[in-house]
């Protein structure tokens, strides 16, 4: 419970901003459900077999699964809140389609005759007569349609729209419940709230329905509004991966960028989803700059051109390569990396690299009986992780596949004395673990530096160069520590990032 | 000498090829009380429908003041009509008061004026403002309803009001003081009416002047007395042989007015004769045997219920 109020404490910022984001795209996606589906339930109230085809279409609709809606949104509108609001959208036009055109319809017959009787336009009798009486199904559809968009709405975070999902995924990336738990209670919680609320308002006066609906309404609307008469500056976003490592360079981007440039605004959008996601919303201009590993360029981003070889170069050569390869494929700018390699890393306790004298990872094949491994399923299966120890260290040891989240928890309790992990991981800074050294260089590269897109690189050259006084930069040490700092400490990756700035006189050293 | 304020002329209303009305031509004066009556499926209601044209004749003309109705702008020519439904149809989602001054609104009457014309009508039907105007329907019983919806009709001070078979679904105490609530009414201002029924007893009652429809025909119009005494054939008489019937008998016994001030039987042992949802006619077969009889009331627990008492109401019965 001390650890739940403890992480409620630490991530009340996040938590704050998640509720906030996911309030306003559930209410813009219910906002435009409604403007859909209530005119389209009125217009088509003399027709019943097409409302009944339209019935059905939205029916059709809700059966796709969530995330395989998410998924083809993708080609079309890219990744981000657009795709989240559409999906949210389709979802939410049956329940208020269906409701409202039930409470129109099923109104007393003898109702619409007395009101044509007594010489009412069609409009007076929408307005005067019709929908006020079938408000209270209309609004209960709503309520539906809500609750279910607020549940919905988590799934947001996958495609980088943020809201509270971005909380459960981030407590299932650092094996963290306790913030799972607080993500999803939480939308549970707004989902009951906003169902109250509609609820209240239901049985009370009409116009005050009328107006609070039009608040509802006005919050997100508003919030338009000021974004866009905002005074233009210039705008770059900044999104970083899933987990602290990428938070915290971002926020880095981002004060050296506006420290440097006043009039320039920096958006972030931290936990902004998988390397496919980023990597797609950068070519589709919805983000300026996001971190990236040059080993992942090169394996998973660009096409290797024949001839290029990845394997036992330098880290430099690997850099050269990865430069070049975006630049002519996709014609982004790869800025310098800094200094730190967040690779494999083999790990064991202090205690028992001291007894046996471990420095290097050749080191361990004296050791080899005393050996329990707990490695992680990728990298059993991985030509450059385990069975890379076996061809270029001849090290076979007793292994068994522990999930990657667990791993340290395993060596900590003693179950198992040695395990992988990646090298600026914050349990190694936290558990005070060794990390040996790869002294025969089996693992692959993986230097963090800034991917730009092509655009921002053209037209702000100024901007861009700001964040070149971070190459060479941040050991893995240091790293490590920020982790440590953000992930077992619950410190702001903002905090962190400019600390370490303002320790590192980089702030002030690019200010003149 | 009459003014013909509405002039069917030759109507005819086909359903595919079901004749519902045909040929039918009708004068309707200003200022008279006309009742159309007949059995279901005669017609009437049709006909009635087709002054403010929620149906739309099949041939033949519909003259509203002189100009025909395919003239008017729909919703001016509906504005001057008031219209009365077995359903009363009041709006749900309005308060008494709304009810009552939406048509004045949609006429763009001034608002005080209409406000206290409001109050006037409902003291007029006996129900006090403060209490009643601002209740929303489902709060009245089905005789408030109806009240409220007559109100409705004659609230903007329309020329002519139509009433499709208002009170059927009321009990005989309720109709009787609602019958003469309109009849009032119609004798105060004067408006002309259009009222569709299926009883005789009612058409008698109200008319000036009564219609008589059968398969979508008018077999006769003329003065109560007229149709009464020289009906226009044997179907006509048939129908009105039977009238002045025994409504009073279908009375229930918990709508009696009297029964609040019953003695309360003595004999705490008594046997209970009758429910008060038992009706007059059950009592009277009772009676016809003794003089008293034991109700269960439901306020006053055992009353005894006399014969003269009974005599009483059904004497008064007829005056109401």
């Amino acid at each position: 419970m001390s650890h739940f109020i403890q992480t409620l404490i630490s991530e009340r910022y996040n938590l704050f901003n998640a509720i906030l984001q996911h309030i306003e795209i559930s209410l813009v996606a219910l906002v435009i459900a409604i403007i859909i589906a209530v005119p389209i339930a009125i217009s088509v109230l003399s027709h019943k077999k097409v409302a009944y085809v339209i019935t059905q279409f939205a029916g059709v609709l809700q059966t796709i699964p969530s995330l395989a809606l998410l998924g083809l949104l993708i080609p079309f509108v890219g990744i981000g809140e657009v795709p989240a609001v559409i999906a949210l959208v389709v979802y939410a036009i049956l329940p208020i389609f269906q409701n409202t055109y039930i409470g129109l319809t099923s109104i007393d017959e003898s109702l619409d005759e007395a009101a044509d009787a007594f010489g009412m336009t069609k409009f007076e009798k929408l307005t005067k007569v019709q929908l006020p009486i079938a408000l209270p199904t209309i609004i209960a559809g709503i309520r539906q349609a809500l609750v279910m968009i607020i549940g919905t709405a988590t799934l947001a975070a996958l495609i980088g729209a943020g809201g509270l999902g971005n909380l459960i995924l981030l407590g299932i990336d650092r094996n963290d419940n306790t913030l799972t738990i607080i993500g999803a209670l939480a939308a549970a919680l707004l989902a009951i709230i906003f169902s109250a609320l509609i609820y209240v308002l239901q049985k009370g006066k009409l116009r005050y329905s009328i107006a609070a609906l039009l608040l509802i309404i006005a919050i997100p609307v508003g919030n338009g509004i000021y974004h866009a008469v905002q005074p233009k500056q210039t705008t770059i976003t900044i999104a970083g991966k899933l987990g602290s490592e990428p938070d915290i360079l971002i926020n880095m981007y981002k004060e050296l960028i506006e420290a440097k440039n006043p009039n320039t605004n920096v958006v972030l959008k931290p936990n902004f989803g998988q390397t496919s996601f980023l990597f797609n919303a950068l070519k589709a201009k919805q983000i300026d700059i996001y971190p990236e590993f040059t080993g992942t360029v090169l394996e998973s981003l660009v096409k290797v051109p024949h001839g290029q070889r990845d394997t036992g170069v330098t880290p430099e050569k690997l850099y050269g390569y990865a430069k070049k390869d975006l630049k002519d494929q996709f014609g982004f700018d790869y800025l310098p990396p800094m200094e730190y390699n967040n690779t494999y890393s083999i790990i064991v306790t202090k205690a028992f690299a001291d007894k046996y004298h471990l420095k290097n990872i050749s080191d361990l094949r004296n050791i080899e009986s005393k050996l329990h491994a707990g490695f992680d399923l990728e990298f059993l299966n991985r030509p450059d992780g385990y069975k890379g120890l076996q061809a270029k260290y001849g090290l076979s040891v007793t292994s068994q596949s522990v999930d990657a989240a667990l791993r340290y928890e395993a060596l900590r309790s003693g179950k198992v004395n040695v395990i992988d992990g990646f090298s600026t991981d914050s349990q190694i800074r936290q558990y005070n673990f060794v990390e040996l050294k790869d002294n025969h260089h089996l693992f692959p590269v993986y230097q963090g530096a800034p991917l730009v897109s092509a655009t921002l690189a053209k037209e702000h050259p100024a901007i861009i160069d700001t964040l070149n006084v971070l190459a060479g930069k941040i050991t893995e040490d240091e790293m490590r520590e920020m982790n440590y700092q953000v992930n077992v400490k619950g410190k702001s990756p903002a905090v962190v990032a400019r600390n370490f700035l303002v320790a590192h006189h980089l702030l002030g050293a690019n200010q003149k | 000498m009459t003014e013909t304020l509405i002039k069917l002329d030759n109507v005819s209303k086909v359903y595919q090829d079901k004749t519902v009305v045909s040929n039918l031509s009708l004068d309707v004066h200003a200022g008279e009380f006309l009742v159309l009556v007949g059995s279901s499926g005669s017609g009437k209601t049709t006909t009635l429908k087709m002054v403010n044209q929620l149906i739309t004749q099949t041939e033949g003309a519909v003259i509203f003041k002189g100009k025909n109705v395919s003239e008017y702008n729909l919703r001016d020519l509906r504005l001057q009509i008031g219209y009365v439904l077995q359903q009363i149809a009041l709006f749900p989602n309005m308060t008494v008061g709304q009810n009552i001054s939406l048509i004045p609104e949609m006429k763009k009457q001034p608002k005080a004026a209409t406000s206290k014309m409001v109050d006037d009508l409902l003291r007029e039907v006996d129900m006090d403002p403060a209490n009643y105007r601002h209740r929303m329907p489902n709060e009245l019983s089905g005789g408030e309803q109806q009240r409220i919806g007559i109100l409705r009709a004659f609230a903007a001070n329309q020329d002519v009001v139509l009433m499709d078979e208002p009170f059927s679904a009321l009990d005989p105490i309720l109709r009787s003081q609602l019958q003469a609530l309109v009849k009032k009414i119609h004798q105060q201002f004067g408006t002309t009416i259009i009222f569709v029924t299926h009883d005789m007893d009612e058409a008698l009652r109200l008319g000036d002047r009564i219609a008589v429809m059968r398969h979508g025909q008018i077999l006769q119009v003329d003065t109560p007395e007229e149709i009464v005494k020289n009906p226009a054939n044997s179907f006509v008489s048939e129908l009105f042989a039977n009238s002045m019937a025994q409504d009073v008998f279908g009375v229930y016994l918990s709508r009696l007015e009297l029964l609040d001030y019953l003695e309360v039987q003595p004999d705490a042992n008594a046997t209970v004769d009758l429910e008060t949802s038992a009706t007059v006619g059950e009592a009277i077969k009772l009676l016809a045997q003794r003089d008293t009889i034991t109700l269960a009331t439901k306020k006053n627990g055992l009353a005894v219920l006399t014969k003269a008492q009974l005599f009483k109401f059904i004497s008064e019965f007829q005056d109401m």
